[in-house]
């Protein structure tokens, strides 16, 4: 009867290990859901399943912000110019501002910034986009800057200044400050992700 | 002998005299150079950009005089609008921007306007920025009037 017992507690124990090792802690698991975005050249693009398979550095971005974005920009592509197998990678970006950041905006921001087919640039329609955002828990919020100059229509975000990194079921596993964080600090979570 | 003498002594305090007043005036017009001396921009470059959305330069500006300076307003033509902005970060992580107010810059001085801190905002591009072009600011100052640089676009 001991015996028993013991057996089962120790099957126990293996089968929450194994449980363990198969759902590793997600901040966002996305397996199961689904958004249609649609990619530079206006291709459909179903997050996360078509990044499935794959690693993927995402991070969050719009085209009328010149300093921070332009930086989280730059750092993701410092981050694979220092990766030295960027094989079953993906670098994703999406907008903040699916309004004025449509397709061909994007594609204009992926040429002015020399970045390869390596790099995926997502927007789509304001709903889509903003209930992804929730999901992931990223800020974006409208502020109207009344210039010192002029009144201005012009609009800026307040935003969150996030990197994720994704795994290959679509569950996002890591999370850095996407402006300063060193490129070799998310290399080393990606590469344990392999 | 002694008359000679006297006419020696007398020549060379007037020399004495003459050398004394011509460093006087070095010394004034030396530090007159320095009172009028330059407000340096320095290290300029600005980011990429699409016609009609906006990008950001960046620089450094040395007061190389011995009074005080400001900055008090930055004009070009490849945007609408160009004024100082910074960015924040607040404790949750969250990024905003917004319109920062012209610096005063003491004698001696050096600001840097950096990713992600001051920068100058140009807003309504109107024309694309490409790396490799450059494109001309000009920085007015209260006391040292209007400097034109030319920044290089380019690549962080």
């Amino acid at each position: 009867m001991i015996s028993t017992i013991r057996s089962f507690f120790i099957c126990l124990l293996f089968s929450g290990v194994l449980i363990s090792c198969n759902s590793p802690d997600a901040l966002y698991d996305l397996s199961d859901e689904s958004y249609s975005l649609l990619n530079t050249d206006s291709t459909t693009v179903i997050f996360p399943d078509d990044f499935k398979g794959e690693i993927a550095v995402i991070s969050f971005v719009y085209t009328h912000c010149p300093d921070v974005c332009t930086i989280i920009t730059a750092n993701m592509k410092n981050i694979q110019s220092k990766l030295q197998d960027t094989s079953g990678v993906q670098f994703v970006e999406i907008s903040f501002d699916p309004e004025r950041d449509t397709p061909s905006v994007l594609k204009e921001y992926k040429e002015l910034y020399r970045l390869n087919d390596q790099f995926t640039f997502l927007t789509g329609d304001t709903a889509t986009v903003h209930s992804l955002l929730n999901k992931l828990n990223i800020v974006a919020r409208k502020t109207r800057i009344d210039s010192l100059q002029q009144d201005s229509s012009e609009y800026f975000m307040k935003h969150s200044n996030t990197i994720y990194l994704m795994d290959e079921s679509g569950r996002i596993r890591a999370e850095y400050p996407a402006s300063f964080v060193p490129p070799k600090n998310v290399i080393e979570d990606l590469k344990k992700l392999r | 002998m002694t008359f000679y003498r006297h006419l020696l002594l007398l020549l060379s305090v007037i020399v004495l005299f003459v050398s004394c007043g011509s460093e006087s005036s070095g010394n004034k017009e030396s530090q007159n150079e320095i009172v009028l001396g330059k407000i340096e921009i320095t290290d300029g470059w600005a980011r990429p950009g699409m016609q009609g959305s906006s990008s950001a330069a960046y620089l450094t500006i040395v007061n190389g005089t011995e009074s005080p300076d400001s900055l008090i307003g930055i004009f070009t033509e490849v945007a609408e609008v160009a004024e100082l902005h910074g960015s924040y970060e607040n404790d949750a992580g969250i990024i905003s921007m917004k319109p920062a107010t012209q610096p005063i810059l003491k004698a001696g001085e050096v600001v840097r306007f950096q990713p992600g801190g001051l920068h100058i905002m140009l807003m309504e591009l109107n024309r694309d920025l490409a790396a490799g072009d450059s494109l001309q600011l000009t920085l007015e100052f209260a006391e040292a009037g209007r400097k034109k640089v030319t920044l290089p676009v380019k690549l962080p």
